[in-house]
């Protein structure tokens, strides 16, 4: 079975345990949850692409690759683009650490049979208009894992 | 929150001056609270003073199930040791809506998420919102309500403006009360026999309009409307993230969620004017 759901649950677990009680962390897209806030980080908002290969002459065992998308978004009234484009890096810088340093090494806690590592592509995109100024960091998280 | 039959609490602290300029909270010399109730009467009730807690005034007015549904407001009148004055106002809406505040927060999917008092308080008042706003944009009652009307006689039928009509409770022409009529269809009154004197507003009806069983699709489109208008006032813009955002304005956001058969349900209601 792939890991991605307990992978998803993992990211989410940890972001929340890294991100301050004012972030809100989302485990799908914006419009998955009724009530959000001015700053979320949506795990797995676009679609993650992967390949599972099967890695022995068994058939039992496949290992799999996948990037899971992130997004650390701030949508703040006013007019400071700069506090909002602030926030929005915190926040991705954070989850990068989180996820690079872990306790148990950079499996997400998840054992030795998954790998998650930042891939180290990030993009910025910054919005200003009447309701105020918005940044969002995109980012991604590399998976391999085993699986049986 | 407060329905009909709670007791509203109005509540008020009184400083020296400011708290920003260092203000503490004293007592007054002398202080009443003047209620006025939706129908425009008003109330005194009784202020404890001293209070308890120097400077927290509190003084309770109970509603009942009879009691008028709309804003409450209520004004504190301090009279200091000095002879000047100061007030402070509160108000209270009260009041049924087409659908409750369990209700919305089962269609928000919000159940255990809006549980914070204001958060409550604000999302009764979204419920009397969308109400209002459904009710005037069919130009309908949906909720039942009692209605006095006045209408020019000389005819023996009376068109009574608010529909559907549950019954009617007096007919009174030319100040006089009177039995013999017979309530028909559409909302039509018929004096029986004769017709109702000639007169300029001469004949008073009032009577109950509304829905005892207001249309699923009406409580529906309050429902979605709460759900929009809690969104936006929760939800910043999300013009980075949100997929929607750029069709956002293509339509009435509320009418983005209903079916063409919904859509077609609601319109149903509505009244139709003469331009």
């Amino acid at each position: 079975m792939t890991t991605l759901p307990v992978v998803l649950t993992a990211l989410t677990e940890l972001a929340k345990a890294t991100l301050g009680a004012d972030w809100q962390v989302i485990n799908g897209p914006v419009r998955s949850i009724t009530v959000t806030k001015e700053r979320m980080l949506l795990i797995g908002d676009e679609p993650v692409s992967g390949r599972r290969d099967l890695d022995s002459m068994s058939l039992l065992t496949t290992a799999e690759q996948y990037t899971v998308p992130l997004v650390a978004n701030v949508d703040l009234p006013g007019t400071d683009q700069g506090a909002a484009d602030a926030a929005a890096l915190a926040a991705y810088e954070a989850i990068e650490a989180a996820v690079r340093t872990h306790p148990d090494g950079p499996n997400l806690g998840l054992g030795d049979s998954i790998q998650a590592l930042p891939t180290g592509e990030f993009s910025l995109q910054r919005q200003a208009d009447d309701d105020g100024r918005h940044a969002a960091v995109r980012f991604s998280i590399f998976i391999f894992a085993q699986t049986t | 929150m407060a329905d009909l039959g709670d007791t509203l609490t109005f509540t008020a602290s009184l400083y020296d001056k400011p708290p920003e300029q260092g203000g503490v909270l004293t007592n007054a010399a002398a202080v009443t609270l003047t209620v006025t109730l939706p129908d425009g009467t008003t109330v005194t009730p009784t202020v404890t003073n001293p209070p308890s807690v120097t400077g927290e005034y509190t003084a309770n007015y109970t509603t009942t199930l009879a009691s008028p549904s709309g804003r409450y407001v209520g004004q504190f009148i301090f009279t200091l040791d000095s002879g000047n004055t100061t007030s402070h106002v509160e108000t209270f809406d009260v009041g049924p809506s087409l659908v409750t505040v369990d209700e919305a927060i089962a269609h928000l999917r919000a159940g255990g998420i809006i549980t914070k008092v204001d958060d409550l308080e604000q999302l009764q008042w979204l419920c009397q919102v969308a109400t209002d706003s459904v009710e005037r944009d069919l130009g309908r009652i949906i909720l039942p309500r009692t209605v006095t009307e006045a209408h020019q006689g000389g005819g023996p039928t009376i068109l009574l403006r608010s529909t559907p009509v549950i019954s009617v409770t007096s007919v009174a022409d030319t100040g006089v009360t009177v039995t013999d009529w017979v309530l028909g269809s559409g909302g039509v009154l018929y004096r029986n026999p004769g017709r109702f004197s000639y007169g300029p507003e001469s004949v008073t009806v009032t009577y109950l309009a509304g829905y005892l069983d207001p249309p699923r699709c009406v409580r529906q489109a309050a429902l979605i409307l709460i759900q929009n208008l809690w969104q936006s006032s929760q939800q910043a813009s999300h013009p980075l993230v949100d997929e929607y955002a750029e069709n956002a304005g293509e339509r009435p956001l509320w009418q983005m969620q209903m079916s063409p058969i919904d859509q077609r349900a609601y319109e149903s209601l509505r009244v139709v004017g003469v331009a």
